[in-house]
């Protein structure tokens, strides 16, 4: 049994020298002894049983919903009505629906916009965190603690702070003599203030990049400096490809998180502006019109596919595993 | 300019470097000043009365706090029973994903099957793929099934557990020394076996980072319970915030106290649950595949 089951494993590891050869035993099952051949079989059984509440959930909750959510789309569906196949009229209706429109603007905004700051501050975060200094512990602390607030609570305590009249935010502005802009109940005022309630939780971004910059070898940073390149260039050409891995994945993270906003928006300006998410749910929730929404959700899907694919290709371009 | 005049520490190089590490600590101060400031706020805002919200300059230090503005936040909220409510879905949610995510991670990352690696192929598919794709057909499934209005479609789901937490657990498992399992098979052990025995106790830290993620996680949930929750007495803090706001918008230093009273228990888990978190450097092994 153990000699055998260790020549199982051996086989699997790593090729034989006749498999190398390009020669292979034909039908090696039946050559192997019976005992052998029940163990595998074992083998498998434990693996498929061990791994069934994934697989299980995976048909249940993933799966099959996607498969319905496509049918669905392609009728018109509504939570109290049985449906009727109409092809691509959601699709159409939506193409021309100025609310889902301005939605999927204001998702894309928030892409182009919130992305970067989302990225780059935390950047500037981390090298800050990384930085000798005294209280060092406090300071991270202090610019880590928000990315540990729930959405819901950081949503009210920012609606709070910028409320039009009474919010800290304006009444700073308004001390320094600037325009006090009303931020929730403008489209630019309230895209501005989602932008800035991201940025002020992106605490998690920071922590993963400070983790990668205290990985970089310091000898690796001495070399570069031995051979004479400045603060500058050692940041450029060492550690930022160095963090390329974290950064990349920090995208990734990013672009996931935007597109999938849903309790700040609603906490903080309801429906009055649409992301893509609150306006899903307005239409299937609130107005129960399954294949609407199911249409809503395959377009946001699909464009977030797109991206991260997207993404992934450019991986080659700047970032460095090694 | 010779290498030596470029090395010895010259006034200006002097001071050059004591002003940067002003700008340094400026810039420390600057920053993590900025962002504990809406906390600060919050906290300020809870116990000030609300005429005096309103007043400007605003009164940034409160000099008589009013902390019987948590008696109103807890009475008004139903506090108590939508920290019942949170805890039950929370907890649930906590068991159900650790405990089945951890049996599943041992199948991919030690156990040989056929199919396994496409299977996780698709198991790493899944962490892209936005949750809003199963969205609106969970609901008409949960529905058919007569569970909305229940807690049932925000905690039976956890019992099937994540993909994320399968995808770190299983980082970890593979990197346990194979001499342990190999001498466990040579006993004639069970996989069953090996996992309590020799994989849960070797890695109890990653499983304690996942099991207080799970817990925040389940405690901030707020899209599900809003679409599933639809008798008041049943809401979760997150939405019965939600909706005391939505009704009560005015009483700003009670939503704020209210607010820190739902994330003080989250924020609790986090701090006391540290340790694990750091010491498994759970993030950077996840990150390194």
């Amino acid at each position: 049994m153990n000699a055998s089951s260790q020549g199982t494993l051996q086989r699997e590891d790593r090729p034989s020298p006749s498999r190398w050869l390009g020669w292979r035993p034909l039908r090696s099952e039946q050559a192997r002894p019976r005992r052998r051949l029940s163990s595998k079989a074992k083998e498998q059984l434990a693996g498929v049983a061990f791994a069934s509440p994934w697989l299980l959930g995976f048909l249940a909750f993933t799966l099959v919903p996607l498969v319905l959510g496509a049918v669905y789309s392609l009728t018109n569906y509504h939570l109290l009505n049985s449906p009727h196949f109409i092809g691509a009229a959601n699709y159409r209706l939506l193409a021309q629906n100025p609310s889902f429109k301005q939605s999927l603007y204001t998702t894309g905004i928030l892409l182009l916009v919130g992305v970067p700051a989302t990225v780059l501050f935390p950047l500037g975060y981390a090298l800050l965190m990384n930085a000798a200094a005294r209280f060092q512990r406090t300071f991270r602390t202090m610019m880590f603690v928000p990315s540990l607030i729930p959405a819901a609570a950081s949503g009210l305590v920012w609606a709070w702070l910028f409320n039009t009249n009474f919010g800290l935010v304006n009444d700073a502005l308004r001390f320094a003599h600037m325009p006090t802009p009303n931020w929730l109940g403008t489209v630019w005022g309230a895209r501005s203030a989602l932008v800035i309630v991201q940025v002020w939780g992106a605490g998690t971004s920071a922590i993963l990049l400070l983790a990668g910059l205290q990985d970089i070898p310091p000898e690796l940073l001495d070399a570069a400096r031995v051979d004479g390149a400045g603060a500058w260039s050692r940041f450029w050409h060492v550690t930022l490809p160095k963090l390329s891995p974290v950064l990349f994945f920090n995208v990734v993270y990013s672009v996931l998180g935007v597109i999938q906003l849903f309790t700040q928006p609603l906490v903080m300006f309801g429906t009055s502006l649409y992301v893509a998410l609150t306006f899903v749910f307005d239409v299937a929730f609130n107005d129960l019109a399954i294949g609407a929404g199911a249409a809503a959700s395959w377009v946001v899907v699909i464009g977030t596919v797109a991206i991260v694919l997207l993404l992934f290709r450019t991986q080659r371009w700047w970032v460095h595993y090694d | 300019m010779t290498e030596q005049q470029a090395q010895r520490p010259s006034g200006s190089h002097v001071a050059r470097r004591s002003l940067s590490r002003a700008g340094l600590y400026g810039l420390l101060v600057l920053v993590s000043g900025v962002t504990v400031i809406p906390l600060y706020w919050m906290l300020v805002s809870s116990v000030t009365p609300n005429a005096t919200l309103r007043l400007f300059p605003p009164h940034l230090f409160p000099t008589n706090p009013h902390l019987s503005i948590y008696g109103q936040a807890v009475s008004n909220v139903p506090y108590l029973r939508y920290f019942l409510n949170t805890l039950l879905v929370t907890s649930a949610n906590v068991v159900g994903l650790t405990l089945s995510s951890v049996i599943v991670a041992y199948a991919f990352a030690r156990i040989r099957w056929r199919g396994r690696d496409i299977a996780f192929s698709v198991l790493l598919l899944t962490l892209f793929l936005p949750g809003i794709a199963e969205l609106v057909p969970q609901y008409v499934i949960f529905h058919d099934l007569g569970w909305v209005g229940t807690f049932l479609p925000l905690t039976v789901p956890a019992a099937f557990g994540s993909a994320f937490n399968i995808f770190v657990l299983r980082q970890f498992f593979r990197r346990l020394p194979n001499e342990l399992f190999e001498a466990a098979r040579v006993d004639g052990a069970s996989h069953w076996w090996a996992l309590w025995r020799i994989t849960v106790p070797l890695s109890k830290a990653p499983i304690a980072a996942m099991a207080i993620l799970n817990f925040m996680d389940g405690w901030e949930m707020f899209q599900q319970p809003l679409i599933y929750l639809t008798n008041q007495n049943d809401f979760t803090l997150g939405i019965g915030l939600y909706s005391y706001q939505s009704s009560h918008g005015a009483q700003y230093n009670e939503i704020m106290a209210a607010s820190v009273l739902f994330l003080l228990p989250m924020t609790l888990v986090f701090v006391l649950g540290q340790r694990a978190l750091v010491s498994g450097s759970m993030t950077a092994a996840a990150l390194k595949g």
